[in-house]
């Protein structure tokens, strides 16, 4: 052991305690988990016997769990291009100093620091088919298809509902991000694009954007890695109704686990989310790497 | 091209603060304006009503009492352990470095569900389910990774000449890191606690299935109890929802400068 690491190891102790202990061991024991069946006799102290990749292959042969993959990705690229559309013009709204934009900064950073319980509560409020604001504003509008509308009872319409509160949720950290990311673009660019008599549209979609792409990058796997680990949002809004058709994997995972107390099936979930979100991770690492280099 | 601009710039505006409008002022709301055909923006007669409903008869101050005392374990226990490391981790070049940052920042995209399911189990056999101290270590997985890499840029923003001046003076690896380093990096210590407390307080799902007896229940689980309820009454959960995150917000509000330069700083300066 050379001195650097002897000086190093008493500060790391504890904190590679809490590595181990709580989270190499929890997640081996996942997979360890996704060998067995182990269901509420398990839970309540009979032994839990191996089952090889039975949870898995049943997994892969069920219709539903597919369709729940497929429907957690889509959603999560849906919520992706809708966060970083909002972000972005906002961002760009705000780019430039104006009266009023203290505040508004502080206006737009109120969703992303509202526990997201608390976010999903409000808007089940606001979706409320009775009392509810969008439904009344929508039917101002003279959308009269909007009377009384309920935003849970048909899947497709639930999966946007929910989308419109993660998208709200995540949207200022997009424009955060962008606005530091415009502060590090260097005077020069603007300077000859106003030489040129570049106009204010072509400078933001020619010079501006382009410039930041790698931030656009990294931005794109952060959110996709956040928005396939979805739960709460659902779980609060839909419950994975109606009839399941709100499901996303976590939730799906979540339920199997602690709703139908099949721990074995529910790991094996786990692993697969895992090693999608794995994937995404991998990318991430490649592109910001690209990027350094 | 200006017009536009300050358009979508009240656009985002409204959209980012109309929810929170909302919540409040159906939090001050009596029942009949609530429940009207035509909701109003604001209430005509407020009242702290709905308050002293959520306090009270719902059994939510057991819950605030809850989370206050898991995110404050949760705060110093992070810190207790993360700090070292940070400083560790910002120091020395020790065998295994590049593992350790890979992990650290490895653990935020792992899915929470992942840790949850054996955690369960572990903390059931060791009877911590319903407990505070159960809890706050299953928050420990995914704080400490996250604050280490949260301080290890403010301990490296410490001068190495100070340090290096303290140990010629004689004082020992833990007296430098303790009186040196620690006071030094305050203000991102402090930055850090508060984030540590924040995710605590906010967390859902592993509380939903830790704190599941009632009069353990932390603030999320005791408000997503509410509306699972047959007939809900929205100026009560408004109420307490506000009372959730108030306190959130201010606090967030306080560091959040410290959360996204770094996403930007990073990924451009390459």
């Amino acid at each position: 052991m050379n001195a650097q690491t002897r000086s190093a190891l008493p500060f790391l102790i504890p904190a590679l305690l809490v590595v181990a202990v709580l989270l190499a061991f929890p997640l081996l024991r996942t997979l360890w988990l996704s060998l067995l069946h182990f269901d509420l006799a398990q839970v309540l102290g009979s032994p839990p016997r191996f089952v090889g990749l039975a949870n898995y292959a049943q997994l892969a042969r069920s219709g539903f769990f597919w369709h729940v993959v497929v429907a957690t990705l889509v959603f999560a690229l849906v919520c992706v291009i809708g966060t970083l559309g909002v972000g972005t013009a906002c961002a760009l709204a705000l780019e430039e100093p104006f009266w009023g934009r203290a505040p508004a900064r502080i206006a737009i950073v109120l969703p992303w620091a509202m526990p997201a319980v608390a976010a999903s509560i409000v808007w089940k409020w606001m979706f409320d088919d009775q009392h509810g604001p969008i439904d009344a504003g929508l039917t101002a509008l003279g959308l009269h298809a909007f009377e009384g509308f309920s935003w849970t009872s048909n899947a497709l319409i639930a999966f946007v509902a929910v989308a419109v509160i993660v998208i709200w949720q995540t949207f200022p950290f997009v424009t955060l991000t962008l606005l530091a990311g415009f502060a590090t673009l260097p005077r020069s660019l603007y300077e000859a694009s106003a030489v040129d008599g570049v106009s204010e549209w072509r400078r933001t979609f020619g010079i501006t954007l382009p410039y930041l792409r790698t931030l656009f990058i990294t931005l794109v796997v952060l959110l996709l890695i956040w928005d396939v680990k979805v739960f709460t949002q659902v779980y609060v809004l839909t419950g994975g109704g109606p009839a399941r058709g709100t499901y996303v994997l976590g939730l799906y995972a979540w339920r199997e686990g602690f709703a139908n107390v099949r721990l074995g099936s529910a790991a094996a979930i786990a692993a697969v989310m895992s090693l999608i979100l794995a994937l995404l991770v991998a990318l991430y690492l490649r592109v910001t790497r690209g990027a350094a280099a | 091209m200006r017009i536009a601009r300050i358009a979508v710039a009240i656009g985002a505006v409204v959209f980012a603060a109309f929810p929170f409008v909302w919540m409040l002022s159906s939090a001050f709301k009596p029942e009949p304006e609530l429940l009207a055909l035509h909701p109003a923006l604001l209430p005509a007669h407020p009242t702290l009503e709905h308050f002293r409903t959520a306090l009270g008869a719902a059994g939510l101050g057991r819950a605030f009492i809850n989370s206050i005392a898991v995110a404050l374990l949760t705060t110093v226990a992070t810190l207790a352990v993360a700090a070292p490391a940070a400083y560790a981790f910002a120091r020395y070049e020790f065998r295994g470095r590049g593992l350790f940052a890979g992990t650290m920042l490895g653990v935020q995209f792992f899915p929470l569900i992942a840790l949850l399911l054996p955690l369960f189990l572990i903390l059931r056999s060791l009877h911590l389910l319903n407990t505070y101290a159960g809890l706050t270590l299953a928050y420990l997985a995914f704080t400490v990774p996250l604050v280490i890499w949260l301080l290890h840029g403010f301990f490296q923003g410490v001068p190495r000449s100070i340090e290096d001046a303290a140990r010629i003076d004689g004082l020992s690896e833990a007296a430098t890191f303790w009186r040196i380093a620690v006071p030094l990096a305050a203000p991102g210590i402090a930055a850090a606690a508060i984030y540590a407390f924040i995710s605590a307080w906010d967390e859902f799902m592993l509380a939903l299935v830790i704190m599941q007896s009632p009069d353990m229940q932390t603030l999320p689980v005791a408000l997503a109890g509410f509306i699972s309820e047959f007939s809900v009454d929205w100026g009560g959960v408004m109420a307490a929802a506000t009372l959730f995150s108030v306190p959130a917000i201010i606090i967030f509000l306080a560091i959040e400068k410290h959360l996204t330069g770094g996403v930007a700083g990073g990924a451009v300066k390459g």
